[in-house]
């Protein structure tokens, strides 16, 4: 029964922390329909940029922190400036579009092996200790992972009660309308990936206290996330977000039943029989937000 | 020295096949797949099962490994390939991370994360080919093979036939094909194609392990594909010349031997971002399958003035119709209906289109005049009713069995298949196969005056041509059963006038012809006979003289603004 | 308001849908423009909302030559409907109608005093503020569409075919609402359509459109008179 709670409560708070990554791709790929691979660069330039701030440069963490925020906000929203909008421009296939997102995330992963080294980095100033609730331990990082939601609360007061939020789903919800309102799209592209991009620097934080720092760690996070969107469907952040908290739960579960090493399989075929069966997504059109 | 560049020639031998199997699904094919180094990997462990289990001799280890491949090709293409765009990269790449997982976990069959060791290089006449440049000799030699073979596919009229469904498969359907089928033939062969370097490798190496077949090759093989150039193989070899070369230089330059693995990443990172940038059709673009006999002379220039067209198209009237030898069939429709939602889109329609006569079909906007042609062609599948072609039922036909039948279908406005030259376009929508396909083609071309512009990709031609390319499509299939879904559409009235001598003369050759049409002055001129439909319902039919003075159609025109139960 | 002046335009390759069109539309007036599908009906208001280039002629805006795209064009005075479902399906109509004047009004007051102007002319609306326009009837969803272009305060409105598949109760509603709306802010309406309803008489003056050209211009009892409309289209 211990061992049935501690997964639980493992695949809850990591569940917690996909969630975050999902609504991050979910609210740039929901409103510019772009399948942005490239947030796995922008994934793990973040935390890079956080460990040479604070763990090689000394600098305190919050201002470490509120550095890499605007940093990753402003990455993202280059790649759109300056890769996606000249492929919009010259009306490129779609696959253009992904080959393009792909290239910029082995890129990344290249550039980041080069310089940090292919190995695990720890974060030294994020120390993992075991806390004990009952008969139950979880370590710092997985609690640390239950303030998703607080963002995640943040981004959905923000799409529907800002002007630019207003926009957002609007654009994403039936993107010829919005044109005959006279809504800007390319300016709310980048808005969506401003908001998605700063929202990858406190998920990375997560992942990078659970399992380190890899030049790998931004293609598995966009993995997941990008499955959970899909799963989810394509409606609302929200519906990639409990789609990602269930992909967390049965990762965690599967354990009691699978032999180790393949629960990677476990979120990976879901997602195959989601598409296969249901590419609309489990949730179909139900979400709103 | 030798022995270096022994090694070299195998890699790009396999990574040649490996790159030439992805261009064939995904520049030919249009198939989105990042999975090809699943099929690399199931090869590679499947010959090195033959080999150190059964001591499979050659060739058997290779057929070995292509018919497994095939199998699991045949087995994703019937799960996925119903599925376009986005969707198939994600369902490939969902199943790339499974098979990544099951090479590392499946201890029996793939040895887990240990991989299997100790495969033997192949004999052949008995003499084991041991030696590295003996092995990159027969590497290069069973590269060559499949490249040679992959060529013969992509210059074939199957090649054609899949490179067409790629621009358009619902058009390829209503011309008489079966693009499922071709789909998910290419991606078996794709994986064919894989599944052989995948047996080279293992038997080169002695050696596989998981690491080598993950999503990371597969986005390398895509690298090699696209800086090759989608659908060129000849750019492909070249790319993957190129692509196994470069890496070496990092191996060997002491400021990126340490980090080797990863400067190759960043490497190819850069590339592919460049390529499709700057160079988005890669190294060599896409090459047509079929030319026509040299021109002679200089290339006429675009004909993108109205007056051009024009003349163009009135040259429509004076083409050559040939007469029916058969007597076409009555296309029957009875009791037909759907329904979209709460929607009744067509409701209860019944009528008859006639050999040697030009049937129309009028209607205010969203009277479903559409919908009844496609139920008829069997793009939409009906609630209710039935269709008949002269005896056969054809209700719950597919459009390329309809087609087959003997019908061709236009759509609204222009569509052709852009980035085929007009003389494949022609090719591919003749109805048979067989000798001379070539000179007919070419034949009808010069008939509807397109002959200069034969081996010009049809995107890039003027909307005047691209009309009179698509009736020059409908011509040379020669169906007894013909329907044009407003082809008025965008033109003056001279060229509409052509268009409606060429109808008359169609109808007249002993053909059935249906038009859909809004231009009201088209139909008075051309039509024998006359249906109206409004809301999905057939409200009238008869001759025009008699539609014209109807005061029924007149009202649904002017009088109501559609009918109550809407809102 | 609005004057165009041999105006040709289409869509790239030769393919030219409008042959030398004059128009024009003064601030109050209702102008109607009927033709069937394919006469340019759908092509002309995209051009004089920005999303078509046109390849000869004048178009003016108050007296001004029009340029900039289409977001620019809302922001200085011309809102469009497009047809068929031009609303958010996923938000609510209350959504839909903010979303449409925060494009060119910011001010919440100000914004909300539009509001109440157009559930004033759009009755219908009242009832299903918090409710997913998704979920409304086809009529309904229309009359959304056309109070979110009224909330953007516009001085020229373009409606693409407003009636298309609405019941002749509904159409009438809607007719008069933008005749309410015509008379009370001032505004220039340019409408077209395929097909007549009584209704259209409030219409100020009338044009027939045949295979890109006008081909015929009147008052609004030309729309009586449908034997000598039905030949002339």
């Amino acid at each position: 029964m211990t061992i049935l709670l501690t997964l639980l409560l493992l695949g809850l708070t990591v569940g917690s922390m996909y969630a975050l990554f999902a609504v991050s791709f979910g609210l740039i790929y929901n409103v510019t329909h772009i399948f942005h691979f490239a947030h796995g660069a922008v994934i793990s330039a973040g935390g890079y940029l956080v460990y040479v701030l604070v763990q090689l440069l000394g600098w305190p963490v919050w201002l470490g922190i509120a550095a890499a925020i605007p940093f990753a906000a402003l990455l993202g929203a280059a790649i759109e400036l300056f890769f996606y909008r000249p492929l919009r421009r010259r009306n490129a296939p779609h696959v253009a579009f992904f080959l393009t997102s792909v290239g910029i995330l082995t890129v990344a992963e290249g550039l980041f092996g080069v310089i940090f080294g292919p190995g695990v980095l720890s974060l030294k100033f994020l120390p993992l200790a075991a806390i004990h609730i009952g008969d139950v331990s979880v370590t710092t990082a997985n609690l640390s992972m239950l303030s998703a939601w607080v963002f995640i609360a943040l981004v959905v007061v923000f799409l529907l009660a800002t002007r630019s939020g207003r926009f957002m789903r609007a654009v994403a919800d039936t993107p010829e309308v919005a044109k005959s309102t006279g809504i800007d799209l390319e300016g709310t592209y980048i808005w969506s990936f401003l908001l998605g991009s700063a929202l990858t620097v406190p998920a990375m934080l997560m992942y990078a206290w659970y399992q380190g720092l890899t030049p790998a760690a931004g293609l598995s996070t966009i993995l997941i996330s990008s499955a959970a969107v899909i799963i989810g469907g394509r409606t609302g952040v929200l519906a990639g977000a409990i789609a990602a908290l269930g992909l967390g739960i049965l990762q965690a579960v599967a354990i009691v039943f699978l032999p180790s090493g393949w629960q990677d399989a476990v979120v990976f075929s879901v997602l195959f029989f989601v598409i296969a069966l249901r590419p609309n997504g489990v949730f179909g059109l139900a979400f709103r937000w | 020295m030798i022995n270096y560049l022994s090694q070299i020639l195998v890699f790009v031998a396999i990574f040649l096949l490996l790159a030439t199997s992805l261009n064939l699904v995904l520049g030919f094919g249009g198939v989105f797949s990042i999975m090809q180094a699943v099929f690399y990997g199931v090869g590679a462990y499947a010959a090195a099962n033959l080999v150190v289990n059964l001591h499979a001799p050659f060739p058997l280890d290779l057929l070995g490994a292509m018919l497994v491949t095939m199998a699991l090709g045949a087995f994703v293409a019937a799960l996925l390939l119903r599925l376009r765009g986005e969707l198939v990269i994600i369902g490939t790449l969902a199943l790339q991370l499974v098979f990544s997982t099951i090479f590392r976990n499946w201890n029996a069959v793939t040895g887990g994360s240990y991989g299997i060791f100790g495969i033997a290089r192949p004999a052949l006449f008995g003499v084991p080919v041991s030696s590295l440049t003996g092995f990159a000799a027969f590497a290069a030699v069973i590269a060559a093979i499949f490249f040679g073979l992959s060529l013969f596919v992509a210059r074939s009229p199957f090649g054609l036939a899949v490179r067409a469904q790629r621009e358009d498969a619902v058009l390829a359907g209503t011309l008489g094909h079966d693009t499922v089928r071709e789909r998910a033939a290419i991606f078996i062969i794709g994986a064919a194609l894989a599944g052989v370097a995948g047996a080279l490798y293992a038997q080169f190496i002695g050696y596989v392990d998981p690491s080598s077949f993950d999503v990371n090759q597969s986005l390398g093989i895509i690298t090699i594909v696209v800086v090759g150039g989608l659908g060129n193989l000849w750019g492909t070899l070249g790319a993957a010349v190129i692509l196994t070369f470069l890496p070496q230089l990092l191996i060997l330059l002491p400021a990126t031997s340490a980090a080797a693995a990863q400067f190759q990443l960043l490497l190819y990172g850069v590339i592919l971002v460049a390529v499709v940038r700057f160079w988005p059709n890669g190294i060599l673009p896409e090459q047509p399958s079929i030319r026509s006999a040299p021109a002679r002379g200089v290339r006429p220039a675009l004909l993108g003035g109205m007056e051009d067209g024009k003349a163009l198209l009135e040259r429509l009237a004076a083409v050559t119709v040939r007469t029916l030898p058969t007597t076409a069939p009555i296309v029957r429709v009875e009791g037909v209906s759907k329904a979209f939602g709460g929607l009744r889109a067509v409701d209860d329609v019944s009528l008859a289109i006639e050999p040697g006569r030009v049937t129309a079909l009028i209607g205010p906007n969203g009277a479903g005049k559409t919908t009844l042609f496609n139920l008829i062609c069997g793009l939409l599948r009906s609630d209710s009713g039935r269709v008949f072609f002269g005896s056969q039922e054809t209700t719950r036909l597919q459009p390329f069995e309809i087609a087959r039948l003997g019908v061709t279908r236009t759509f609204q406005d222009v569509r052709i298949f852009p980035k085929l030259t007009a003389l494949e376009n022609v090719v591919f929508a003749l109805s048979s196969a067989g000798a001379h396909v070539a000179e007919r083609a070419g034949a009808v071309l010069a008939d509807v005056g397109l002959q200069p512009h034969a081996d010009r990709l049809a995107g890039s031609l003027s909307y005047a041509e691209q009309k009179i390319l698509m009736m020059g499509l409908v011509l040379a299939r020669e169906d007894p059963v013909v329907f044009l879904d407003e082809i008025a559409a965008g033109l003056d009235h001279a060229s509409v006038r052509a268009l409606g001598v060429l109808v008359r003369r169609i109808a007249a050759s002993g053909r059935a012809v249906c038009v859909v049409e809004h231009n009201l002055s088209f139909v008075w001129d051309v039509a024998d006979i006359v249906y109206v439909l409004d809301d999905g319902r057939l409200i009238a039919n008869g001759v025009p003289a008699d539609i014209q003075a109807n005061t029924n159609v007149i009202e649904i025109y002017f009088g109501r603004g559609g009918a109550p139960g809407h809102a | 308001m609005l004057e165009l002046r041999g105006v040709e335009a289409g869509y790239g390759r030769g393919k030219t849908v409008l042959f030398g069109i004059d128009l024009s539309v003064a601030a109050g007036e209702l102008a109607l423009l009927m033709g069937h599908n394919g006469a340019g009906k759908t092509t002309l208001l995209r051009t004089v909302f920005g999303e078509i280039i046109p390849t000869a002629g004048t178009i003016a805006f108050r007296g001004e030559p029009l340029r900039g795209n289409s977001s620019e064009r809302v922001r200085a005075g011309i809102s469009y409907t497009a047809g068929g479902r031009a609303v958010f399906a996923g938000l609510t109509v209350n959504e839909n109608l903010a979303v449409a004047a925060s494009v060119v009004e910011t001010n919440k007051q100000k914004i909300a005093d539009r509001r109440a102007f157009v559930l004033d002319a759009f009755p219908g609306l009242q009832r299903c503020l918090d409710q997913v326009a998704g979920s409304m009837s086809g009529g309904q969803q229309r009359m959304l569409a056309v109070s979110m272009a009224v909330m953007q305060e516009p001085q020229l409105l373009l409606l693409d075919e407003p009636s298309l598949g609405l019941s002749p109760l509904y159409v009438e509603r809607l007719y008069q609402s933008i005749a309410d709306i015509r008379g009370r802010l001032g505004l220039a309406v340019l409408v077209v359509e395929q097909t007549i309803n009584p209704s259209m008489l409030a219409a100020d003056h009338v044009a027939i459109l045949r295979m890109g050209e006008v081909v015929v211009r009147g008052g609004p009892e030309m729309l009586a008179d449908s034997e000598r409309l039905w030949s002339m289209l």
